[in-house]
């Protein structure tokens, strides 16, 4: 059976049920931040929005927010033996060859460092898993990870490399639980400009730590900048 | 920093639902709704430029679109504002600010902004006046009057 990820059972707690709701109740109060979208007010007149709520961007640094999705390629690993061997064969070879595929939703934050540099944070999380597998197959379950990347570009594409080190959980269905990792990743991508703020578009990484391992994505990307201040 | 990236998902992802579109040059409008006042071009800045009297007083409302790729200068600040009194004498007009919120400010490429800045004098004026050039920082000078 499926299991929901953390993001998706919120958002499931979070909407109120029709059948419990009060009838006929005053509507609520518009929110402070949508009466303000609308005032057309005087400047030193009125209690909002502030003076230049239409610069505020530029006046800090620039962000980038990506939401996305990952497919995970993760070579398993050789078993250790269940029993102690006893005489001359060698103990049989166990979960050695083959790989397994894992599917992540990712989110990363970045704050532009420099005009072509960025840090940021990225958290991932593999929002379904399967209780069929055999031992040995490995399936992601969440990580967290830090990202430093360069990027550059045109107002048409973008592109940019990152280093991305950090920490995960991966289940190898063993019976032994879930595994701390370690990640170390080299990635590169691109983006195409739907609109000044807001890109798509895919990356693909390999790991420094394990040869067989790569991933390949997509994302949107939603920035600060208009055009990534390009 | 987090409540800074919290209101810029707030901020981006509401100004996705809303609109998804970047300002288009020369349309003087966002959203499907057109601009109001007078039209203008300011380098890089499409200006609508609106009189109103509010409690007596002379009100000049702003509406500006970035109609460039790069980001552009907004100084308000810097606004040059003549009321004519009638009897042949031009004044200067101030903008009334008791917070001193007015300040230059940059409007990013394809973006969009509005202001209503009171303007008071100690006389009634026949006729108030704008610098749209001194929005932008550039000459010659660029006036739209309004009969008060």
């Amino acid at each position: 059976m499926p299991r929901i990820g953390s993001a998706v059972v919120v958002y499931a707690l979070a909407v109120p049920s029709s059948a419990l709701a009060e009838p006929t109740e005053a509507p609520p109060p518009r929110p402070v931040y949508e009466r303000c979208l609308l005032e057309d007010g005087v400047v030193g007149r009125r209690s909002c929005p502030e003076y230049g709520v239409w610069g505020e961007a530029l006046e800090g640094p620039y962000v980038l927010v990506r939401l996305g999705m990952h497919m995970r390629h993760l070579p398993r690993r050789a078993a250790m033996p269940s029993t102690i061997q006893r005489g001359t064969m060698p103990p049989p070879a166990a979960g050695i060859g083959g790989s397994d595929t894992s599917y992540t939703m990712v989110e990363q934050i970045s704050v532009a460092t420099s005009r072509v540099s960025y840090l940021g944070v990225e958290m991932e999380l593999s929002p379904i898993t399967s209780d069929t597998l055999v031992p040995g197959a490995r399936t992601y379950e969440a990580g967290g990870q830090l990202v430093a990347g360069l990027h550059g570009g045109a107002q048409t594409l973008k592109i940019g490399a990152e280093l991305a080190g950090g920490a995960r959980i991966v289940d190898d269905h063993r019976g032994l639980g879930e595994q701390g990792e370690g990640v170390l990743e080299a990635r590169a991508r691109g983006d195409i400009w739907l609109t000044p703020w807001f890109t798509v578009g895919a990356d693909a990484g390999v790991s420094l730590l394990d040869r067989g391992e790569w991933f390949i994505g997509f994302c949107l990307g939603i920035h600060s900048y208009s055009y990534g201040g390009t | 920093m987090l409540a800074r990236v919290a209101a810029i998902h707030r901020l981006l992802i509401g100004s996705l639902v809303v609109t998804g579109c970047a300002y288009q040059p020369d349309t003087f409008s966002y959203a499907r709704e057109p601009f109001k006042g007078v039209y203008l071009s300011v380098q890089c800045l499409d200006l609508a430029i609106a009189h109103r009297q509010e409690n007596a007083q002379d009100v000049i409302a702003y509406q500006f679109g970035n109609r460039c790729d790069q980001p552009a200068l907004v100084d308000l600040a810097a606004a040059h504002v003549t009321g004519d009194t009638g009897d042949g004498e031009v004044i200067d007009l101030y903008a009334f600010d008791p917070m001193r919120e007015v300040r230059a400010m940059f409007l990013d490429a394809r973006a969009v902004g509005h202001e209503a800045i009171e303007y008071p004098s100690g006389a009634p004026l026949q006729n108030v006046c704008v610098d749209a050039a001194s929005v932008a920082h550039v000459t010659p000078a660029q006036w739209i009057c309004f009969r008060d």
